[in-house]
């Protein structure tokens, strides 16, 4: 009789396996790659790239094998709703799978909406547990359903070749954890890696294809966009926050002719704010190790000073890279994209509490003064350039 | 009496505050404390083993007894209202877990499943487990705790490339204030320890192994919330709800390892039910020290479903549980540090001319 009502007992609770409600079959899921956030007057439109396993053959082909026919490996679908929760819901009304967000690498801003201000969707990409703080964070020129509808030929999905150009052309790309904490800090401004459209010409002039850049970084202030730095300038910024991946300097060698390029292995960063006569100072310390990478130039690497000539072109190079870049981020945008007010706050908070009312009129004032020092490490393979003759060599 | 050994007894130990604190209150501590939450720990650790060490010399007043024993035994009227106090006390606690384990399933886990069919599945595991002893519960907590433990060790080395030092910066910027409230948050928590001498006598429970309980369970909070500062920020890490499974899926070496959450989940998960059963067992034995004639066994059940019960009762949402947290330590301090302090000087065998 015990025996019996154990086994009812337990038969019972079998009937209610929490396996069932929440049981997702993975044909029944439609897995999210890639979100663009756009504004349209008052409306907001979603643009969801959405993975086709079905259609998923070998990289860059046009169709995979299998009953759904040939075609992209991804579709977009887009809505617009009165938030971006309402512009899901609509889309998912139209969908035959349930909308999975766990596996989202990528989440594109628009530069509408970028300039309207992207408090509002921060708080909605990450609320629900099954999205995760850990999708990269981008913004784009135009609109971003056009950014996610790019050919890529070399990986399965647009989304993930916006992530890899992304983890390649900075160190650790902002996701929605960095975005949510500088827009929660006082003291420091967002930038983001900013995607652009690029016309690239193929064998004919004619045979033009688009495809999706990044074009340098989006400066946003508190949570607006307000422009853009590209080429030298958004290095030097990115430089300056520690964030550039490996970077390449190239420059002229005084008294030679030609550029060298270099790469920087291990750089250092150091902001350092200083109080003088009630006046805010900020120096940055650059240090790198550095491997020359090409000497176009007529430079014998091998002899004289050359090579401390080349380090301290290099570190001109450096420093001019960087002060025009915080000059752009204090005269134009207003923008602390270094985070120098999150430095001073770091360093000695209670200057910061005296400052940090007016930090606005006082940040584009601020001298900020580059002390680069570069260590060349390594010097490649050849000690002299193979071109020039023995006699044009500069020494 | 229990028969445990001393390695079990430290694992139910720790486990006892460590599984049920790192899910919601490092969120309410960062929230306070900002980037000085890790000193918010070291005082409450600290301040606990006062009362540790005076209900050891308690226990070693009496011999062979645990501390419902002694009660019982030493003062019968005043002994058993005092047991009754400590056995609500035990199963407010219970509830409250009990409640805030099946809200973070629900919440993180599995959203569609009604709370009441996780709740009664989670109620059903703890009863049947309850049911089995202190030992087999001692026995599970031997196969699971340890490689919680271990996820703590290896949890830093994860997070080599994730860390920015600048969150835990300036040191006391805002004063100690901060500092205490996050203290006086945790305290009620680590209090918990407590029932050590409620399940042993003082032949298992001595002083050492209240303390390297404590010890080890000081590693693995404060590991928590420094990465917790670290990797999330205080910013981040004081609007979530559960900041420490937030940080679990933070961890990414390359693309291999990634989806760390489910690894914890998997030690995490255990170890709770180790405490609720462990809950529920100590508070049945309690029970059958002041009616002799009761079955152990047959209590779990009806403690357990009671339990299940004043989980939905006494609790309409995951908020409410996070509010209580504020004015709890009031309640809990009088059983954690009041009472231990009045059992140190009156808990004394009779003497016998």
């Amino acid at each position: 009789m015990k025996l019996f009502r154990v086994l009812v007992f337990s038969l019972f609770f079998c009937l209610l396996l929490t396996g069932c409600w929440d049981r997702k079959e993975i044909n029944d899921i439609a897995f999210v790659l890639a979100t663009g956030i756009d504004k349209e007057s008052n409306l907001y439109r979603v643009t969801l790239q959405i993975a086709l396993p079905g259609q998923m053959g070998a990289i860059g082909s046009a169709g995979g094998s299998g009953g759904t026919g040939g075609g992209k490996s991804w579709l977009l679908d887009s809505a617009t709703g009165n938030s971006i929760r309402d512009a899901n819901q609509r889309q998912q009304e139209s969908l035959s799978r349930l909308l999975y967000f766990s596996h989202r690498r990528i989440i594109v801003i628009g530069e509408n909406m970028a300039r309207a201000g992207i408090e509002p969707i921060i708080e909605v990409i990450s609320s629900v547990p099954q999205n995760r703080v850990s999708s990269y964070v981008l913004a784009t020129r135009g609109a971003a359903k056009n950014a996610l509808n790019n050919q890529t030929k070399m990986e399965k999905f647009p989304a993930e070749k916006i992530r890899k150009v992304a983890d390649i052309w900075m160190n650790n790309p902002p996701t929605i954890k960095d975005v949510a904490n500088v827009l929660q800090t006082e003291g420091i401004d967002l930038t983001l890696p900013l995607l652009a459209e690029v016309k690239k010409n193929q064998l004919t002039p004619e045979d033009v294809k688009e495809y999706i850049n990044i074009d340098g970084l989006a400066v946003f202030k508190r949570d607006k966009l307000v422009g853009s730095l590209e080429g030298n300038q958004a290095r030097g910024i990115l430089l300056a926050t520690n964030k550039a991946e490996t970077p390449i300097v190239t420059f002229r060698v005084p008294q030679t002719n030609g550029r060298v390029s270099i790469l920087c292995r291990n750089y250092k960063v150091d902001l350092q704010p200083t109080i003088q006569n009630n006046k805010i100072n900020l120096t940055i310390n650059f240090k790198a190790d550095v491997y020359v990478l090409a000497n176009e130039s007529n430079a014998a690497l091998g002899t004289g000073d050359i090579i401390q000539k080349i380090e301290q072109a290099a570190a001109s190079e450096v420093e001019k890279e960087i002060q025009d870049g915080v000059r752009t981020l204090q005269q134009k945008y207003h923008s602390d994209a270094l985070g120098i007010g999150d430095t001073l706050y770091r360093h000695n908070p209670k200057v910061w509490n005296r400052y940090k009312d007016n930090w606005d009129t006082l940040y584009p004032k601020i001298p900020v003064k580059v002390n680069a020092l570069i260590h060349i490490e390594q010097t490649g393979s050849l000690t002299t350039p193979l071109g020039p003759r023995q006699g044009d060599l500069s020494k | 009496m229990a028969k445990l050994s001393n390695y079990q007894l430290i694992l139910m130990g720790t486990n006892f505050f460590t599984t049920v604190f790192i899910i919601s209150l490092p969120s309410q501590i960062i929230a306070t404390s900002r980037q000085d939450a890790w000193l918010s720990y070291l005082p409450a650790f600290l301040i606990m083993v006062i009362p540790l060490w005076m209900l050891s010399k308690v226990m070693h007043r009496f011999p062979d007894q645990d501390l419902f024993s002694v009660l019982k035994s030493r003062f019968p009227i005043v002994g058993s209202m005092l047991t009754s106090f400590y056995l609500l006390f035990f199963f407010f606690i219970l509830i409250r877990d009990f409640r805030m384990f099946i809200d973070f399933i629900s919440v993180a886990l599995l959203q569609r499943t009604p709370l009441t069919v996780i709740g009664g599945l989670v109620i059903l595991t703890c009863i049947l487990s309850a049911r089995s002893g202190v030992q087999v519960v001692a026995r599970m907590h031997e196969l699971f705790y340890p490689l919680l433990m271990l996820i703590t060790v290896i949890l830093p080395f994860l997070f080599y490339a994730g860390t920015d030092i600048r969150w835990m910066q300036p040191v006391l910027a805002q004063g100690v204030k901060p500092v205490l409230h996050g203290s006086w948050l945790a305290v009620s928590y680590i209090g918990e320890i407590i029932i050590l001498p409620f399940i042993v006598s003082n032949r298992t429970f001595q002083l050492k192994q209240g303390l390297i309980s404590l010890l080890i369970g000081a590693y693995m909070l404060e590991m928590l919330v420094v990465l917790n500062l670290l990797v999330l920020s205080p910013n981040l890490a004081s609007r979530m709800m559960y900041p420490n499974y937030e940080l679990a899926r933070e961890v990414r070496v390359t693309e291999f390892l990634d989806r760390f959450d489910s690894i914890l989940v998997t030690f995490w998960l255990p170890a709770l039910f180790q405490k609720i059963s462990l809950m529920l067992n100590v508070i049945c034995h309690g029970i059958k020290q002041m009616m002799p004639g009761v079955q152990e066994r047959s209590l779990s059940t009806s403690l357990g479903i009671l339990a299940f019960v004043c989980g939905f009762w006494f609790f309409e949402n995951p908020l409410q549980l996070l509010n209580l947290n504020g004015g709890w330590p009031a309640v809990a301090l009088i059983f954690e540090i009041l009472l231990p302090l009045c059992f140190y000087f009156m808990l004394k065998p009779r003497f016998h001319r």
